[in-house]
Formats: structure tokens, sequence, C-alpha cells
């Protein structure tokens, strides 16, 4: 085989970076400069010359493998044999970078290593393999392609049916279980033949409980917002607790970008990305893609993606979801901490440094902080105004009231920094779960564990196009109601826990939110009804009390959910948007339509994947990669 | 927070938000309960005495006439004030029952009163005598037990102008929410209160520095536009419901008020006694007064605020709005202690404990000037209750 004709080995032991210069491949300025950053961050100086772009990739470990007097192999044009990786781990090989490459004629096996190749480290994987080996050097991005292709069916296995398999019922594959597939025939039988005993006094019961249950849901969130309220000064991580983290200490970190037909929009993650302050040798970046996207594919190569990012192809099948993407990059990430953030998502560059402080200052449990979304475009037309009305005092208020009460938090869809192993002990994402993050933040509660928040913030692109909206809310409304399925799946259980406060503060979130929506068409219909025969005439069929309690909650929780939206955005100081908040009623009109959507998906289509489509937005100022 | 994640870095200037007086709960329960024992042996004594008030009785009917369950829409009519009156119609007792209610209230309105003051680095001494100044005043102890709905109004107007000077000075939003919320519930307990949140939506223009830049102007509307929200939107969504449901945009609160609008003698003639009438309160405050003196000498904008609620209450006594004298004189009390700036010259606190003694002289000497109602009370009180014997 050609890798084992390797040029001749030049004997000798020389720096790395003095090999790298003799060899024309850097400056004495960048190897002064790279020494600089290593001595700041304790970092390999072949890692440290990589992430900044100063030496190839395949430079620096063909000079390492001279350096360690060992053959170079190039596993880009080498086959594997794959019968050499039965019973052997991926996860354990991809964190030691070796693979087994193939058996060579004197029985022993030839191993591909990214680290230098000991004695110790030989002896090391000959006793995993229980045949001797033979060591060559390769890169470490060899490896773990090499490693992604030759498990990709376990990968892609372990992704979509690793949670189900390790527990069932913490998974959306199944929309009901069988007990709440009884339950639910038998409330809807019960139902059915209330109204063909009684139509008028069960239409008189369904009115005040969608009336009263309109008003509690959003009484709840009223309260918890003004809980959240009291910490606003509450700085989650200060500054100085950021400045005094030394760049010796910190640990790898994996960024999970997924990424599906967005080729419009990833260039400017790249640069977003590049404005993280953290040490680029101590970021992995996975860009997790589509096998059938090639667009995006190309988009991303033809970006010049720094060698800090890793583009990784999620093997094909269905269900093809986001969830499923992640648990691919979950597989692969090897940082000790890691977030997910969407291509279109610009972080504050100190947020990675800030959850560090985070996990710092909590106990193990905690598996997860997640960071403040807002919107960059947030001007643009009347629904991205409203859009950073609801993500204000949502991310503000809401989630620190959640935390402050010690309830359950669903995770947003980015932003969400978590320590690698919690969440790979938590089972990772549900693929079959269209809400994933939400699901997840919840499932953390229902295991004992804790989600925290901190006040950075990620800005994102708001929806600008209203059928664009529908569908992404649809999918988040039909996954608020997987997520509640799936964990009263058993009620007495999760009371057991996580005790009655967190129970009836998760209902009343995550069940209370799509019902909240599926109670307004209703409401405004008897709302509309009263104004055009008047109300006296709708009395003679419901009782007047029930008809005031009806029409007065759609009033208040329409007041106070216009009331925490206009304070939400002054917190955020964007003043203008304050009166915009009276256009919530219309607002929810429109989640409404999703919701109704999303529950004829729950029904039919539970597992589809409504697609957001972003880099819509014109607002030029907003797009820094634009020129 | 709750979570060990996140720890507490508030500015030293809001230290009176971030901490509380006493610092444990059951320190402040403690409080409010020792404030409230007397005014509760008060209420108890004057049930004894005088019998139930007028006020207190009229919104006990108002709630026990409420048919609420009946087929009939027409009791939506009755039901303004909804919070007092759905209060009453909770609280046991009846009207002495609501006089019980008002003397537990008052030591809420104590703790919270004495507790601004301290955090905003009064000495305890300092804070007990100016709450002293216009708790001990015969009107105060009136309006506690005589008139649950004014009393009730009182504590949320005083709740709320706390968290509107907060709001707009420190521009915290949690204090903006309790502003708001506070002036919307008060708005709800008695119609005059709408004003005071009117009232508080212009200060917020007046009180903040810097008013030119452009920015500067968005935030005071926004400002303006949180505050008075959560009145209009309870006005106006009663209004509405009560026009669907009688046909009548105002008869709840012509039914409750009938002076409502009516501009007895003519609108201007109604002005000038409205004006002459405040003014004539205003005596019974001299504390207010020296406090808006002292806010004109540091910053007039600041002073314009203070007499944008003295305005208010001209407004409300103009147009008919349910605002009793003794209501009134405890209120501008209330405003004194929370406008009073917390650092004075050793001259400011010489006046300023000189116009404390003569607020307590003159709540007492001046009864019949003006306050008759609080002095036939006090006189009926002491002179044939169990005390005169």
């Amino acid at each position: 085989m050609t890798t084992v004709a390797a040029p001749p080995l030049v004997r000798r032991a020389e720096p790395l970076g003095t090999s790298l210069i003799e060899r024309g491949l850097l400056t004495h300025a960048e190897l002064e400069w790279a020494l600089g950053v290593q001595r700041g961050t304790g970092s390999r100086l072949g890692s440290i010359l990589i992430a900044a772009g100063l030496v190839r990739r395949l430079d620096v470990y063909r000079v390492l493998s001279e350096s360690w007097n060992c053959p170079f192999i190039d596993l880009t044009v080498t086959e594997i044999d794959r019968t050499l990786l039965a019973n052997l781990d991926p996860h354990r090989m991809a964190a030691e970078l070796w693979i087994p490459v193939y058996r060579l004629a004197d029985g022993s096996v030839l191993i591909a290593t990214a680290e230098r190749p000991e004695r110790g480290r030989a002896q090391y994987i000959a006793a995993s393999l229980g045949l001797p080996v033979r060591l060559v050097a390769t890169t470490d991005w060899d490896i773990r392609r090499a490693i992604g292709q030759c498990f990709a069916e376990v990968i892609l296995d372990e992704a979509t049916l690793g949670l189900w398999r390790r527990d069932e019922d913490h998974s959306a594959r199944q929309v009901l279980s069988t007990v709440q597939g009884v339950v639910a025939i038998a409330v809807l039988g019960i139902t059915a033949e209330a109204f063909l005993i009684a139509p008028i006094g069960s239409t008189v019961i369904l009115s005040a409980v969608i009336g009263v249950g309109f008003l509690v849901s959003v009484l709840f969130k009223f309260i918890v917002c003004m809980v959240g309220s009291r910490y606003e000064y509450a700085e989650s991580v200060s500054k100085q607790e950021i400045d005094a983290l030394a760049d010796t200490e910190l640990p790898l970190y994996t960024i999970l970008v997924p990424a599906y037909r967005e080729a419009n929009v990833v260039g400017a993650l790249m640069y977003n990305l590049s404005r993280l302050e953290y040490p680029a040798d101590k970021l992995e970046i996975l860009l997790l893609l589509e096998a059938d996207d090639d667009e995006t594919r190309q988009a991303a190569i033809a970006a010049r993606p720094p060698e800090t990012v890793t583009i990784v192809t999620i093997p094909p099948g269905q269900p093809q979801t986001k969830p499923k993407a992640c648990n691919v990059g979950l597989f692969l990430a090897r940082g000790e901490f890691l977030v997910i953030y969407d291509a279109e998502d610009r972080p504050e560059p100190d947020q990675l440094k800030a959850a560090l402080v985070a996990f710092g200052r909590a106990d193990e449990r905690q598996v997860c902080v997640q960071a403040a979304l807002n919107y960059f475009n947030a001007g643009e037309n009347a629904l991205t105004k409203m859009f950073t009305l609801e993500y204000s005092f949502w991310f503000d208020y809401m989630l620190p009231g959640l935390e402050a009460m010690q309830l359950p938090i669903p995770l947003g869809g980015t932003s969400n920094h978590f320590r690698t192993d919690a969440l790979r002990r938590l089972g990772g994402w549900d693929p079959f779960n269209v809400t994933e993050d939400a699901d997840l933040g919840i499932r953390s509660a229902a295991l004992g564990e804790t989600v925290g928040v901190i006040s950075s913030t990620t800005f994102e692109e708001a929806n600008s196009a209203y059928g664009n909206f529908i569908r992404q809310r649809s999918r988040w409304i039909k996954g608020y109601l997987q997520t509640t399925l799936v964990h009263l799946r058993h009620p007495v259980e999760l009371v057991r826990t996580t005790g009655w406060t967190k129970t009836i503060g998760f209902a009343l979130l995550v069940g209370g939110t799509p019902l909240s929506f599926l109670f307004v068409p209703p409401l405004y219909l008897l709302f509309a009804i009263t104004m055009i025969i008047g109300p006296q005439s709708v009395a003679r069929f419901f009782p007047g009390w029930v008809l005031w309690v009806s029409i007065a909650c759609l009033i208040i929780g329409n007041a106070m959910m216009i009331y925490v939206s206009m304070m939400g955005v002054f917190k955020r100081r964007r003043y203008r948007l304050v009166l915009w908040a009276l256009a919530n009623p219309l607002y929810w009109l429109l989640h409404s339509i999703a919701a109704y959507k999303a529950l004829w998906q729950l029904v039919f289509k539970p597992h589809y994947w409504e697609k957001t489509e972003h880099g819509l937005t014109s607002d030029i100022a907003a797009r820094p990669d634009l020129p | 927070m709750a979570s060990p994640a996140t720890s507490l870095h508030a500015p030293t200037f809001l230290r009176w938000r971030t901490e509380r007086w006493p610092r444990t709960n059951l320190g402040r329960w403690l409080v409010r309960l020792a404030g409230a024992v007397p005014f509760v042996g008060m209420a108890d004594l004057a049930n004894a005495t005088t019998g139930p008030s007028t006020a207190n009785d009229l919104l006990h009917h108002q709630a026990a006439s409420l048919h609420w369950a009946s087929g009939q829409l027409g009791w939506v009519a009755h039901t303004y004030p909804p919070v007092t009156v759905a209060v009453a119609r909770l609280f046991p007792g009846g009207a002495q029952g609501l006089a019980i209610a008002g003397g537990l209230c008052t030591g809420i309105l104590i703790q919270l009163t004495i507790e601004r003051l301290m955090l905003r680095t009064v000495s305890v001494l300092s804070a007990v005598l100016l709450t002293a100044a216009v708790v001990l005043a015969p009107a105060f102890s009136f309006v506690a037990t005589q008139d649950f709905s004014a009393f009730l109004t009182l504590i949320l107007l005083s709740v709320a102008l706390t968290g509107l000077l907060d709001f707009t000075y420190n521009r915290s939003t949690e204090s903006g929410f309790i502003a708001g919320i506070g002036f919307g519930l008060a708005t709800m307990c008695d119609l005059a209160a709408f004003s005071f949140a009117v009232a508080g939506a212009l200060a917020t223009f007046f009180v903040a520095p810097q008013a030119k830049a452009v920015r500067e102007i968005a935030r005071r509307r926004a400002a303006a536009t949180v505050v008075l929200f959560p009145s209009a939107a309870a006005l106006v969504g009663w209004a509405f419901l009560q026009w669907r449901f009688t046909g009548s945009w105002t008869r709840s609160f012509t039914s409750t008020d009938p002076g409502l609008f009516r501009f007895s003698g003519g609108l201007w003639f109604s002005l000038v006694r409205a004006a002459s009438s405040v003014g004539h309160d205003l005596v019974f405050t001299p504390v207010l007064v020296i406090a808006v003196v002292v806010l004109y000498s540091r910053r007039p904008a600041s002073a314009l605020a203070c007499l944008a609620f003295v305005g208010c209450a001209i407004v409300d006594l103009w147009v008919g709005a349910p605002l009793s004298a003794p209501a009134l004189v405890v209120l501008l009390g209330v405003l004194a202690l929370v406008l009073l700036p917390a650092w004075l010259t050793p001259t400011e606190q010489v006046v300023l404990w000189g116009c404390v003694a003569l607020q307590v002289a003159v709540s007492y000497g001046g009864l019949h000037f003006g306050l008759t109602p609080v002095a036939d009370w006090t006189h009926r009180l002491f002179a044939s209750g169990p005390l005169a014997h």
C-alpha cells in the first residue's frame, strides 16, 4: 500500500516549529506569535498553528510524523478493514485518536494514530485488539472522519433510537402510551356523549373551563414573569469573573451547528463564530449537514472555514430532524462542554466563558445553562417586532423566574450549554420530539438534574414571513404537546420524582401554552357573538356569569400578556416597540392557527419536522456578512 | 437567584430595592402585626361605640346585593369598584368586618412606609417618627376603619408611588411592574385613582434627566405607557364590559358615585371649588409642602412631578370622583414620605422636623377646619364610647 511505502524518513527530532520553518511552512514571526499564544493557553503548538490557519493540518502532521520517526498514512485514500473494528468502541477511539487500518502480512495490525506513537501507546492498543500492532501517523481529522464513516450505521442507530432503547417512555417515538390512548378515547367518548345528551349544559361547562383555563395559564406566566423581574439586576456572571478565567485552564469546547438548506447564512456563521472570545485551538466546531444538502456543504466549503470547523455529514435516514443531527454531533464531540448554535446565531463574544463560570459555580447536578435569545432584525416588519416582544419577556423574565422558583425550564432551540458527559448520561436529544430542546430541559428536571440561566444573549434572525412563522410555531407547539404527553406518561412517578410544584409548573407551562393558544379562538368566537347579537340573547342559552367570566378572562388574560410584553422590550431598551405590545391579541391569533395545525400534525404526522427558513431578513444593517 | 449559577450584583444605590426591613419574613410580619393591632382595636371600639360607618355599610350592601349567578346581566352595573366589592363579598362580618380588615391593612402600610424610609438611609427613629406623623393623625384612623375602599386604594397608591420612583430614577422594570399594577388595582378600587395613574405617567416625563436625546424621549414615552397601561386597560376593559352587559359605558361608575361628571355649579365654579378644597387639605400636610420645596431647589422638574399628583387630586374633585377629604389628606401625607429626598441639609432637616411637629399639631388641632366627618367621628368615639366611662 502507498502508506507503507512512505517517503524516506528524516530521522531527526527537532521541535515542530523549527521543522516547519525549515520547510518554509512557517515564518519566524509566526512562530514567535504562536509560542506567545502557547504560553497563554498551554495548548499544543500544532493545535495553535492549525487553529490560526498558519499551517495546514496535513503539513503539521506530516512534519510531526517525521519527528516521531513514523510513516504517515493518508486515510482519505486508504480502505479500512472493517472486520478489525468489531467490538471496538468508537467513542474511545475518537477520544484516544487511533483506528485500525488493515492487517499486515506478518499478522500484525496497522494502526493509524494522531498522537505520538510511543511504546506504551502501542502496547495499550495491542492489548485492546489482542493482536500485535504497528503504528503509523495521520491527522486527528482523518481519524475522526474514518470513525464517522466506518461506524456510520452505529452512530445513526444510536442517534435515532438510542434514547428510545434506553428509556422507551421518555421518547416521543410513540405519541401516546397504551394507558394514555385509553384515557384519551374515554375522555373523547364521555365528552361526545355529554354533548349528545345535554348540548347546552356541556357547552356551558366547556366555555367555563376554556375561559378559566386560559386565564390560569396566562396568570401563571404573569406570576413567573413578576418573580423573574426581581432578578433583573442579578448578573448570572460578572465581567470580573469572566476576566479572571485563565486561558490555560479553559477546557475544550464543542460547538454544534446543525444546518439544513441554509447555504445563504453559512457564510455569516463563520464570521459570527470567529467573534467568540475563546482560544481557537480549544474550540471544536462541528457543522452538522444532512447528506442530501450539497448546497449548504458547497457554501460552507466556499466560505473557507477555519481548521477548527469540521463538516460532519449526517447519515441519511428517518426521522430527518435537528435532534438526530445533534445526536450525531454529540457522538463525535470531544469537548468537556458543548453548546448548540443555529446557523444564523450571533452569540455575545464572551458567552462560552460566561457559561464556564456558571458551571464552575454550580454543583454537578446542573447539566445545562441557557443563554438568553433575542433578535437582530427586530425592526424589519410587524412580525419581527412581535417576535422580539415575545422573546424579550420569555428570556428576560420567564426563564429567570422559572429558575428562581426552581421550576423546570424548557430550553430554547439554541445557545444551550451542556456538560457533555451529563448530556450523554441524559440520553441526548429525542429525535422524535420536534422541540427536543424543551423536552431535554424537562427531562433533566424529571431526572433530578437542574438547568440554569445566564444573562449573556445570542442574537438570532426573527422570522419575517408569515407562512414561515406558522410553520415554525406549529412545530414548536406540536413539540410542546409531545413533551407534555411524554412526561405525563407516569404522572404519579413524575410527582414523586420532582414534587408537586415542579409538576404543576411543568403542566401549566408546557401543557398550558399550547392549550391557551387552542382556547383563544373559542373565546374570540364567543366574544364576537356577544358583540354581534348582544349578550342578552346569548344569556338565554348561557348562564350570565359564564358569559361574563369568559369575556373577562379573555380581556384580563390579554391585558396581562400585553403588559409583560411591554415590560420585556422596555427592559431590553427597545422603547419604540412598547406600543406594539397592543397587537399581542392578533399575534396570539397567529399562534392559534399554528396550534390547530400542530394538533392536526400531532395526530397525522407526529414526527414531521417543519423546516424554518433562515436568511430571509432584508435588514441589511443586521447582516454583518454583507458588504 | 435560586440557582448557584447566579449571584447578585446590584448597584449600591439599589440596596433599598434588594434588601428588606426587617430582613426576615417573620420580622416583617411581626412589624405589620404590631402596627395593625392598635387599629384593629380602634376598629372594634368604633364598631362598638359609633356603629358601622356609612362608607363600609354601603360597600357591604353593594356586595351583598349582587346576584352574580342569576340569569340576568344587569348586576354588572353595580359591581364597581370590583376589587373592593369582591373583598367585601368574601370578607366576613359585614361593615364591621370591613373595619377590622382596614385595621389589619394598616400594618402593611406602616411596615412598607418605614421600610422605604429605612432603606433610603433614614435612621430607625426618624423613619418611625415620620411615619407616625401620618399614621397617628385622626384622619388616618378614620379612613382605615371607616372607609375600607378608600384605604385599600391608599395602600395600593402608596405601593405604586414607591415603585414609580424606583422605576423612573433607577429604571427598574420590577418596580415598573409594581407601579403599573398598583395603579391598575387602585383604579379597580376607586375611580379617583385613575387620575393618579395619569399623574404617574406624567411624572416619568418630569423626573428623569437629559430629555434632549431622541432615545431618551422615546424612553420616557415608553415609561409613561407602561405606567399607565394597566389602569387604562382596567378602566377601558371595565367600561367595555358594562357597555356590552348593560348598554351604558358609565352606569356602574355613576351608580356608585352619582356626582360624577355633574360639575355642580358649573365647570369653572366646580374647578375653583376643587382647587380650593385641595389647597385647604394641604394645610394638613406641611411635610408635603416642604418636600416639594426641597425638590424644587434641587431639580425643579421633580417638583413638577410632585405637583402633577396634587393637580390630579384637583381634577378628581372637579369631575366628582369619590375622593373624600380625609382620604386625600392621608394620601398627600403618604406622598410626602415617598417623595422626601434621602439627603437633607441641616437647615432642611430643622425645617422638616418643624413641619412634622406642625403636621401632628394640625392633624389634631385643625380637625374642625375642613375635616368635619373626622372631627365628628373622633368626638363620638371618645366622648360616648367605653373610654368615656
